[in-house]
């Protein structure tokens, strides 16, 4: 991507954050303005306080009012800061929530398939440190005003002595350039910095995501070392940035001191010649530090620029194909009203799904269900069974291939494969920390009486009645407190409220027990046929399916029913003997 | 939301809580810290220099009128240059030392909170989520890096900065001095006396915000569930709540805070300016001073803004760091119900297991597990069975010590198992549970977390017994290759995988809790066969003790014995082959339901 690019792209990105949060914004710019503007002021009552001490007074001011002056109006100043400050606040918290909320808003409702560039704890630090880095680039604008005040400051020192100016100004000029020359680098060093830092975030979540197994495994010492590998990388990443920029002021602050060195030099003569007041030298004494400010702040501003397009690279890459400006939309996903027919048939034709890594997954998959079906995949570990079911729910990119809805083509599998055509219990489901109740609606709207028959469904119903606070028992951490049945069971019940027209599961009795896991496929089968799509691995779904597919290495091994597929597929009659 | 400590930045700020703190982590880098100190010192003495070069200049200038020594004004400006320029390196040295100093000690502690979190018990981070954890051990210690580097170079440079400057002033005129020595001291005194009022705030910025990553970590690591469940508008809502605590505390923190910082320090500080400057031109008026003191006088006042500005800003920053280090201190305070035994000797390859009229309960609740009293003797294998929730997980976590009981006691050749040293124990005890964790790192680092001292020549062979060698041929950089989050892994791989883990350790106990659960039958059939040659199953037995929870009657088909619990207590315990051939038998009866699910 060419820097032109991502600058336009950073700049466009800053003025939706403003205009998302504009009465802070510009409510702050005022208050900042009159602040910088009253910066002024120091150095023009020192000089006349000055003139008027060494006898070149020219206004009739006596020196105690002027003294009264400049106390009054750097008291209103700081009063000034004070409000800027409050609303700079407002508006950095807005900003950080804005982004947040569009970046999160995109992951859960956005049609397409969703594919995370890291772990979960490595979107943690794009949720955190490159928000922060992007917000700052429109807060470095409320204290733009900044440059305007070195400008009139430049302006007034022209006015007293030109050619001094001149001579003492015009380097200045020169660090803007630099900065602009390094930019590059410093979008390099902060993209280095900004991804051990990442690495080191993602590797903190994986460990505590993982706490119980290390333990296990007696691994803590070699964690930790590890945990310090990383932290050093960072370190060193870190550092570099941090000494390349300072470097990069450095050189900026040096030329204001070397600008003062050259007043000193050429003001003897001019100040023996009497064209020179004391008090003209303490004006471009206090001067020089403003003016010099005003290209630092340009400076920065190109810095900060590089260092928000670069977080907005690594956010936008974390929500992979959203629009261009969608990080800084004020409305949510537009939602397109998807409008079907209750499920009679649904066809998937050459489904392919290729892993880009590991070079494996499913290839030219066809299924046809009918309403009330119950379909069965199989196949040995690794034959793309999941692979199967999140692609058809649009959870993972297809090469290629169709899904027909009552013979309608679906267009975005991920916004269509869901309530109340489809609802979803994963392998591994994730509860989160929250309550039981919470964790089964997950925000369906459902009466008090569909929430208990999809527990009762779930066969997790007696459970529940024997926890203290029933279904407003708080579930921990991706629900750690609830036994790994209950967790199934959990998730069945939040895909059951739902009550979609197709149920699609992988695996949903693997934690149970076998009392348990009958009265689950009773339930489902007692009221009335559901349609549903399963991986199950016992004999008692097997033998109940209308028809069973068998994978294998990712392609359609064998079909049809558990009798024909024993007497035909030698693959399904090893799975059905070892099944029992 | 999980109910975190606030408590801990609600504490009053005392300086003495950061004293062991730095003294820990600053001193391994005695010479690093001292050559800081040393920059500080020389930056300080050449900012006080240069203004008063310009003073005297200015004297010359005005004085001496067309008789002044032009080379004595050339040699000044030039002289003050050098100092300016001399000031810059000495600062960027600083910069460089302090951000060494700081992150490396940062570092320090990182490294030391997550070997501490890490030796926590399970009910501590059954608690919290990993996104939590995350801006606990990361995000409090950057906030604290700055106490290590900005703290020292920022306060004490500028702390002493203030000092030079006042020094200088008395010395050139004692009313000035000692005017501006009040007034700095009043400054001082209010923002010592106020900077704890923003403490509380900030600490509950800070945990909204570890909050909320605790939240994006959760739903992002749930992303399917949420999405093909509709769930997206549900988790929006959670999250503008989490948004809105933020910025309410964060601006209400700001808010409080800045009407000290800004606001009172201020309005003290540019009193005390007026009564200096009015001073000077007294003193000016009444011959008692130069023109270029009073400018001294100035330009020195000016520069007390600075150093007294970065102290506000450093206090307000510390502020935050407080509220910081009081998290960070909390979670050093907790210790782990679960400590280390001085040792016991590990006698044999495989242990003798007793329970002792064993009772648990997590937190207080409901007990788990009650009257639980058996023994396996060494080599022999269990069938645990029962209901979801009746307490099997429980018994395999207290045999490795996961949680201590809460009555009774578990002996391993007749040792209490609390004796043991932790380390020790689970090296020879081996747990495959139902859940694997897989790391974003290479699959040999998978393999033997992060243990380089295992050749690549014991691991292959350990994957071909597993099956997993047509799977590792997939991969494109063979066990360099990179497993991410569980991509280009399936579910039944990763169990696989954690087979793998336990062949490496070769443990004298071995505890399957649903460990094959997630397997299609045939790669279960692999695993059983190997787990058969492992524990010397139907060879007579006697290579390793065994305890299988399981839920498929195949899995037990070849133990030794079967344990049944309900409710948390055994209801049937006895020799396989004995409850087999016993119709009355809750295990013959499980067999025969275990049929007719095959027939129905």
């Amino acid at each position: 991507m060419s820097a032109d690019h991502s600058s336009a792209r950073a700049w466009r990105h800053a003025a939706g954050v403003i205009w998302a949060n504009r009465v802070s914004f510009f409510g702050s710019v005022a208050f900042y303005i009159g602040f910088f503007t009253l910066v002024l002021a120091p150095g023009l009552i020192n000089r006349a306080i000055f003139d008027a001490l060494s006898g070149h007074a020219a206004a009739g001011l006596n020196v105690w009012s002027l003294v009264g002056l400049l106390i009054g109006l750097e008291l209103g100043r700081f009063g000034l800061l004070y409000f800027g400050g409050v609303l700079f606040n407002v508006f950095r918290y807005g900003g950080e929530a804005l982004l947040k909320r569009n970046m999160m808003d995109w992951l859960v409702t956005a049609p397409g398939p969703r594919t995370l560039p890291g772990s979960p704890g490595e979107a943690v630090s794009r949720f955190r440190d490159d928000v922060l880095e992007t917000v700052s680039l429109s807060t470095i604008l409320i204290v733009c005003p900044q440059v305007l005040t070195g400008v009139a400051g430049f302006a007034i020192m022209l006015r007293v002595n030109a050619p001094i100016t001149l001579v003492v100004v015009l380097p200045m000029l020169a660090t803007v350039g630099l900065t602009y020359l390094v930019t590059r680098r410093i979008q390099t060093y902060r993209k280095a910095a900004r991804e051990a830092t990442a690495a080191v975030t993602s590797f903190i979540g994986e460990t505590f995501g993982a706490v119980q197994a290390i333990k296990l495994a007696g691994a803590e010492d070699r964690i930790v070392r590890r945990l310090g590998d990383l932290n050093e990388a960072r370190r060193h990443a870190s550092v570099r940035d941090l000494m390349f920029s300072s470097t990069l002021s450095l050189f900026n602050t040096n030329v204001a001191a070397l600008g003062s060195g050259c007043v000193l030099l050429l003001a003897a003569q001019a100040m023996r010649q009497g064209a020179f007041s004391v008090g003209a030298f303490t004006l471009f004494v206090t001067y020089l530090g403003l003016v010099s400010a005003a290209p630092l702040m340009v400076g920065q501003v190109l810095a900060v620029e590089r260092q928000s397009a670069v977080s907005i690279g690594r956010m936008r890459e974390l929500m992979s194909d959203a629009p261009a400006l969608k990080l800084v939309s004020r409305a949510g996903t537009p939602v397109r009203p998807q409008v079907a027919a209750p499920l009679q048939t649904l066809k998937v034709q050459g489904l392919s799904r290729l892993h880009p890594s590991a070079g494996r997954g499913i290839q030219d998959i066809d299924l046809d269900l009918t309403r009330g079906d119950f379909v069965v995949i199989t196949g040995r570990v690794g034959a793309g069974k999941t692979t199967l079911l999140r692609t058809l729910l649009g959870l993972t990119p297809r090469d290629c291939g169709e899904v027909l809805w009552n013979g309608v083509r679906v267009e975005d599998l991920a916004t269509f494969m869901t309530p109340p055509r489809c609802a979803y219990t994963a392998q591994a489901p994730r509860l989160f920390s929250e309550t039981l109740r919470d964790n089964i609606l997950m925000g369906a709207h459902a009466g008090g009486a569909a929430l208990t028959d999809a527990v009762a469904l779930a066969a997790f119903d007696e459970d529940v009645a024997q926890f203290d606070a029933g279904l407003d028992t708080l579930v921990g951490t991706r629900g750690v407190t609830l036994s790994g049945g209950q967790l199934q069971r959990a998730a069945a019940a939040r895909m059951f409220v739902r009550q979609p027209d197709l149920l699609v599961f992988d695996d949903i009795s693997s934690a149970l027990d076998v009392a348990t896991e009958q009265a689950l496929w009773r339930g489902l089968f007692a009221a009335g046929r559901r349609t549903c799509l399963a991986v199950p691995h016992r004999r008692a779904a097997f033998a109940r399916a209308d028809m069973i597919v068998v994978l294998d290495g990712g392609r359609m091994a064998a079909r049809g029913d558990a009798a024909s597929l024993r007497r035909g597929s030698e693959l399904f009659r090893t799975i059905w003997r070892d099944s029992g | 939301m999980t109910a975190s400590h606030v408590a801990g930045g609600a504490k009053p700020l005392q300086f003495g809580r950061l004293a062991p703190l730095l003294w820990t982590y600053l001193r391994p880098q005695g010479p690093r810290v001292l050559l800081l100190a040393a920059s500080l010192i020389a930056s300080v003495g050449l900012q006080l220099v240069a203004p008063q070069m310009t003073s005297r200049f200015i004297d010359l200038v005005v004085s001496l009128a067309a008789a002044a020594p032009q080379n004595r004004l050339l040699l000044l400006a030039v002289l003050f240059i050098a100092a300016t320029l001399a000031t810059q390196l000495v600062r960027l040295a600083g910069a460089y030392l302090s951000a060494q100093v700081g992150w490396t000690a940062a570092n320090r502690l990182r490294d030391d909170l997550a070997r501490h979190c890490l030796a926590l018990d399970m009910s501590f981070h059954n608690a919290r989520t990993p996104g939590e954890l995350i801006e606990r051990i990361d995000g409090d210690v950057s906030s604290l890096a700055s106490v290590f580097s900005q703290f020292v170079f920022q306060i004490l440079g500028s702390g002493l900065l203030m000092i030079g400057i006042l020094a200088v002033l008395t010395a050139q005129n004692l009313w000035i001095g000692l005017t501006l020595t009040v007034f700095a001291a009043a400054a001082f005194a209010i923002l010592h006396a106020t900077r704890r009022l923003g403490m509380p705030l900030f600490a509950a910025e800070r945990q909204a915000r570890s909050e909320l990553a605790g939240f994006v970590e959760e739903r992002i690591g749930g992303l399917d569930d949420v999405r093909a469940n509709g769930g997206g508008g549900h988790v929006m809502l959670g999250l503008e709540r989490l948004n809105t605590r933020l910025t309410t505390t964060g601006v209400r923190a700001i808010r409080v805070a800045a009407i000290y910082i800004v606001l009172i320090t201020n309005a003290v500080f540019i009193t005390g300016f007026g009564v200096a400057l009015s001073l000077g031109v007294w003193l000016f008026q009444h011959r008692e001073a130069t023109i270029g003191q009073v400018y001294l006088l100035v330009q020195f006042t000016a520069m007390l803004r600075a150093p007294l500005e970065t102290i506000g800003g450093q206090i307000q920053d510390l502020q935050r760091t407080m509220a910081s280090l009081g998290r960070v201190q909390d979670l050093q305070a907790m210790t782990p119900r679960v400590q280390s035994g001085p040792g016991a000797a590990w006698r044999r390859p495989s242990p003798q297991v007793e329970f002792d009229d064993v009772g648990f309960a997590y937190n207080d609740a409901e007990p788990v597990l009650a009257d639980i009293s058996f023994r396996l003797e060494p080599g022999q294998s269990l069938g645990l069975l029962g209901r979801t929730g009746s307490g099997k997980t429980t018994i395999t976590r207290l045999l490795c010590r996961l949680y201590d009981p809460t009555f009774g006691v578990i002996r391993l050749d007749g040792h209490d198992l609390r004796e043991a040293e932790l380390g020790e124990l689970r090296h020879h005890v081996g747990v495959v549970t139902q859940d694997v964790q897989i790391f974003q790192a290479s699959v040999r680092d998978n393999l033997t977390f992060f243990d380089l001292d295992i050749p690549d020549a014991r691991l292959l062979p350990v994957l071909q017994d597993l099956g997993l060698g047509p799977w590792l041929d997939r991969q494109s950089d063979g066990l360099d290759t990179v497993l991410l989050g569980g991509g280009g892994l399936s579910a039944g791989e990763a169990q696989l995988l954690a087979f793998a883990r336990v062949f490496l350790k070769n443990p004298g106990l071995l505890l399957l809790d649903e460990a094959s659960s997630r397997l299609d039958p045939v790669s279960e059939g692999l695993i059983n066969h190997a787990l058969e040659q492992l524990l010397g199953l139907g060879l007579g037995g006697g290579r390793r003790t065994a305890i299988i929870v399981a839920h498929r009657l195949s899995t037990v088909r070849r133990v030794d014995r079967i344990m049944i619990l309900e409710r948390g207590r055994i209801v049937e315990e006895g020799r396989r082959e004995a409850l087999e051939a016993d119709p009355s038998s809750r295990f013959a009866a499980l067999l025969r339901a275990g049929l007719e699910e095959v027939l129905a």
